[in-house]
């Protein structure tokens, strides 16, 4: 169905190739996992074999791509394929499920048409919720859903696990594996996943295929080693004592939590979405207010100057010229003496010193979540937090972040993180708590 | 009621609504509106998230705007006190006028899904860029509102203070960030957007 020869893509028209010379044939219903490290051209080469790649991508397509029997290389036949980017939340345009599916159904489909694809997809029971009101799993449901009412051959998942719990993740993958004839790709870092899923793992480096195998037979990536050395734990840095805290009185997040985050100690936050692991780490930063309890610091300074707090999308805080001035950015602020001598000596202390004066915006994702943590490092902070610190992270990135963070809890600094993956944390990790809707489960 | 008429009808009613709100003059009718507003979308049931998006954008830029509206005063009328009275009696139909615009927005969203407003708007035959470009305006306006939000929180934490948020330095550490977001939240929607099969050019 979907059959390739020579694919060549480039950025510009003469940049850099992302796509090198790729010869594949997909067969209609086939599952296939699309798995390589950060910027090897997953995502590109899932674009062209959708037929979407005129529509995603401004660079310039050579060779051949026929899907369904027909030249597509300027672009794919109309409805071929759908696409779920790993961020439900920038896709969905509708207030309620129901509007959102509908908005993909083809003109005279009508109720039925509508009827069947929620049927198909579990989504039935909450057709008229509003879609802000669900959780990030069922959001992703919801795009492909919509997608799928297109009655696409083909779809095509962009790392859609980024954001999901474990749980989560499973449901989908169920989903995924109840389309039928449609062909399904999904992109992901998550090796193991893919390979118990897809029928067939196509592994690519720089551009090219250099594997591709019947899933059944492809080995992934081994875990993160485990930690073994429970490390050298000091007095404590953070007490958190009988925290209560509830976004709505109706339902409390926290109801006499307690913790204490002590000197050397790396403690993995744990849980499904929702559990209260981002609040946890909101409230340490003093960016929440706890509706009774205490939480201080051991060297009596405010939270907001004691915890440095690492957000998810390092999107959200990246904005200087250079990334020796986005690391100066936080001591500048805080008063501190020389900031640029400090931006310098973080940056090379995390292997990032030949890049402080690029533009943060041309780095690649792994890249910025560095800088992103390195301009946290450089306020002096002694207690580091990081929500979801592995999402969207190649093996590479993840075994540069596990040294970072174990580095900085053996020099004395205490580590607090939230996580899907109980392998980073067990890697990483001296100690793990995980959370159910705010209850400790230690 | 209005939200009961087809889906056209409520596009004329909302229109008109707009346009007369926009246009009219005498404070008493403003505040009429507004109350007669009110009463409907207590009627409508306007989900809270949407009432409390409504009174947050309304209330937020008043006292920022209270101080434009008594610095013209005080120019118009030479002394502080005359000046107080003049810009609060202008700012509170200014003020009623916007509340009542986003009032009657929200209360249209929120009654009209928004494929039946795509298919009435092809069939008067706009184009799909245009109809979306507005929705999207429409629709998509509040969620800047959160966006702003996360980015001051964002840059907070790296120790940017608020007051320092509308000097140079602080308003570049908050545009930059939103601008991207923004910029790559309009690239997802459109893409997915034109997938299936919305405002499609490049598609053969």
């Amino acid at each position: 169905m979907i059959r390739t020869v020579g694919l060549i893509y480039e950025a510009n028209g003469h940049g850099p190739r992302i796509l090198n010379g790729i010869g594949l044939t997909v067969a209609r219903g086939e599952r296939v996992g699309l798995v390589g490290p950060s910027g090897a051209g997953k995502s590109t080469l899932g674009y062209h074999l959708c037929g979407v790649h005129t529509l995603a991508l401004n660079g310039h397509s050579r060779g051949t791509l026929h899907l369904e029997g027909q030249d597509a290389i300027h672009g794919g036949p109309r409805g071929f394929g759908g696409m779920v980017l790993q961020n439900p939340e920038t896709q969905l345009f509708c207030r309620t499920v129901g509007e959102e599916v509908a908005l993909g159904l083809p003109v005279g489909s009508g109720e039925p048409g509508l009827g069947a694809i929620l049927d198909r997809t579990g989504l039935q029971a909450i057709r008229e919720q509003e879609i802000a009101t669900l959780s990030l799993g069922w959001k992703q449901r919801v795009s492909i859903s919509g997608m799928l009412a297109m009655a696409p051959k083909a779809l095509l998942l962009d790392e859609p696990t980024n954001y999901l719990d474990g749980r989560a993740a499973d449901a989908l993958f169920d989903l995924l594996d109840d389309l039928g004839d449609t062909t399904v790709i999904v992109a992901d870092h998550d090796e193991r996943r893919l390979r118990n899923w897809a029928d067939r793992i196509i592994r690519l480096e720089d551009g090219t295929v250099v594997l591709d195998v019947p899933a059944a037979g492809y080995l992934p990536s081994p875990p993160l080693e485990r930690r073994t050395d429970p490390g050298s734990v000091g007095g404590i840095l953070l007490a958190m004592e009988d925290l209560h805290f509830a976004y709505e009185k109706a339902r409390p997040i926290f109801q006499g939590f307690s913790l204490d985050l002590r000197e050397g100690e790396a403690v993995a936050l744990l849980g499904s979405n929702g559990a209260g692991k981002t609040t946890l780490l909101r409230l340490a930063k003093g960016l929440l207010k706890p509706g009774s309890g205490r939480i201080r610091a051991a060297s009596g300074r405010p939270l907001m100057r004691e915890v440095g707090l690492v957000f998810q999308n390092p999107d959200d805080g990246l904005f200087a010229a250079s990334v020796e001035d986005e690391c100066a950015f936080l001591p500048r602020n805080l008063g501190l003496e020389r900031p640029r001598d400090r931006a310098r000596a973080v940056l090379a202390r995390l292997g990032l010193a030949g890049m402080a004066d690029q533009v943060p915006f041309t780095l690649s994702y792994g890249e910025k979540r560095r800088v992103s943590l390195a301009s946290v490092l450089a306020g002096g902070a002694r207690i580091l937090c990081l929500d979801e610190p592995t999402a969207g992270l190649d093996r590479g990135n993840l075994e540069i972040l596990a040294e970072l963070l174990k580095e900085y809890a053996r020099e004395g600094g205490g580590v607090l993180f939230a996580t899907h993956d109980p392998a980073f944390a067990a890697a990483v990790a001296t100690r793990t708590i995980r959370l159910d809707g705010g209850r400790r489960d230690p | 009621m209005t939200w009961r008429l087809p889906v056209q009808g409520r596009l004329v009613v909302f229109l008109g609504a707009s346009l007369a709100l926009s246009v009219v003059q005498a404070p008493w009718l403003l505040y009429g509106a507004a109350g007669v507003l009110c009463l409907l979308a207590c009627r409508q049931r306007l989900p809270r998230r949407m009432a409390r998006l409504l009174a947050w954008t309304t209330l937020m830029p008043l006292p920022w705007m209270a101080v434009l509206f008594v610095l013209a005063g005080r120019e118009a009328t030479g002394t502080w006190s005359a000046g107080a009275v003049w810009g609060l009696v202008r700012l509170a139909p200014y003020g009623t006028r916007i509340g009542c615009l986003m009032l009657a927005n929200l209360m249209f969203l929120n009654a009209t899904p928004l494929p039946e407003l795509m298919a009435v708007l092809r069939r008067l035959a706009i184009p799909d860029r245009i109809a979306l470009f507005l929705m999207t305006l429409i629709r998509f306006l509040p969620s800047v509102l959160q966006e702003v939000r996360r980015v001051v929180e964002a840059q907070r934490c790296r120790g940017l203070e608020r007051r320092r948020l509308l000097t140079p330095s602080g308003l570049l550490a908050l545009a930059v960030p939103l601008f991207l977001a923004q910029i790559q939240k309009s690239h997802d929607l459109a893409l997915s957007l034109e997938i299936r099969g919305y405002a499609s050019s490049k598609q053969p």
